[in-house]
């Protein structure tokens, strides 16, 4: 191994958390190289010296503190959004739920179709005789195929009647 | 013949779940043990995290009310601290990350503050660091040091320097690999060593 491999390694190799076998390789290439043994020494320092900081102590009282803030908390009126995800929370995994939606898209569907007949049936209501009567004719247009083969209809009538008064 | 289908949870070995699974089931004084226990670690480890006291303490009380009020939710598929200390980090992430806009970038003091000790050194008439700058003053550049590194070197360093906590350990409360753990201790061991230069030759000469 050269400095450029161990390098990486130094860092576990101080904790020991190397294989076995990559720990002695690491150590037969420290025990030959002044370099990296300094490197390593300069990795222990450094590492060692983070502990002189001192600690800071909690507040006094900070228990206390503590649990006012919980009641506080829970004194408080629950935001819609919370109150929403609580709901959430206790419907999601109910069949009742997946019901409640098939309910919902027929519902909407049906007032739809309600409210737009509805609304044709007034504004055809409300139309000037003389259009509503072009609207009539529209209707008539539209049909026109099957009046035309109600005329077809009455001759083939008028033919078997011919036929039956000839017999 | 009966197999057992699962191997018994390890984490319930750990004393700090057994707590806490009695405060689940309605024991509220073994919510006061485990703060008792855990505050003055999570506070530190915020505090060295932010190295601002007053904001370590009000996030340390809000890491206790998420434990409290999410306790319903906690099963033990890690240790206790492990959990408290994946809670924690989120905290201070969101702060600090809320706050960054309006504060002066951290790595730019630290920088400008470096420069004016490196200054300090290079004046033959100031005196040497192991001569002229006290504890306190060394103290805070290793806080600085600490703060300067990225959020990510910096939270598994205070995890393995200061809370002692396993590869496996650290991974679970940063929510990454043991692989990127082992990474991110190389690296920022490499940067504290470059940070620290001044002072760990000087301690190497001590020795």
């Amino acid at each position: 191994m050269d400095c450029r491999e161990i390098k990486p390694l130094l860092s576990e190799y101080q904790e020991g958390s190397l294989s076995e076998a990559l720990q002695a390789s690491v150590k037969a290439h420290l025990d030959g190289c002044p370099l990296c043994r300094e490197e390593l020494q300069l990795f222990e320092n450094a590492w060692d010296m983070l502990r002189e900081v001192p600690e800071i102590e909690p507040q006094p009282g900070y228990v206390g503190r503590f649990w006012a803030r919980v009641a506080e908390r829970e004194s408080r009126p629950q935001p819609l959004t919370e109150g929403l995800q609580a709901l959430w929370g206790s419907l999601w995994n109910v069949p009742a739920l997946a019901a409640i939606c098939v309910v919902l898209v027929i519902g909407l569907f049906s007032i739809r179709n309600v409210y737009w007949l509805t609304r044709a049936d007034e504004r055809l209501a409300r139309l000037p005789l003389e259009e509503a009567e072009i609207v009539e004719n529209i209707e008539l247009a539209q049909h026109i195929e099957v009046i035309e083969n109600i005329d077809l209809l009455e001759d083939f009538e008028i033919i078997e009647n011919l036929d039956s008064l000839k017999s | 013949m009966d197999q057992p289908s699962h191997a018994p949870n390890p984490y319930l070995s750990d004393p700090d779940v057994q707590l806490f699974l009695e405060f689940q089931k309605g024991e509220a004084r073994a919510f006061d043990t485990l703060m008792h226990k855990y505050y003055k670690r999570v506070l530190n480890f915020l505090y060295r995290y932010c190295a601002d006291a007053a904001l370590a303490e009000d996030l340390t009380q809000e890491v206790f009310l998420k434990v409290y009020e999410n306790a319903s939710r906690y099963t033990p598929q890690s240790k206790l601290q492990t959990w408290i200390y994946t809670i924690a980090h989120n905290l201070v992430l969101n702060e600090l990350r809320t706050r960054k806009r309006k504060m002066v970038s951290i790595e730019a003091t630290f920088e400008s503050d470096d420069s004016t000790l490196k200054r300090q050194f290079e004046d033959p008439n100031t005196p040497s660091p192991a001569q002229g700058i006290l504890d306190e003053e060394k103290q805070d550049i290793i806080r600085k040091a600490i703060l300067s590194l990225p959020e990510n070197q910096r939270t598994a360093v205070l995890l393995r320097r200061f809370e002692d906590m396993s590869y496996e350990e650290i991974a679970q409360a940063m929510q990454t690999s043991v692989q990127a753990v082992k990474s991110l201790l190389n690296r920022a061991k490499e940067n504290l060593r470059e940070k620290l230069a001044d002072f760990v030759k000087d301690e190497k000469k001590d020795k």
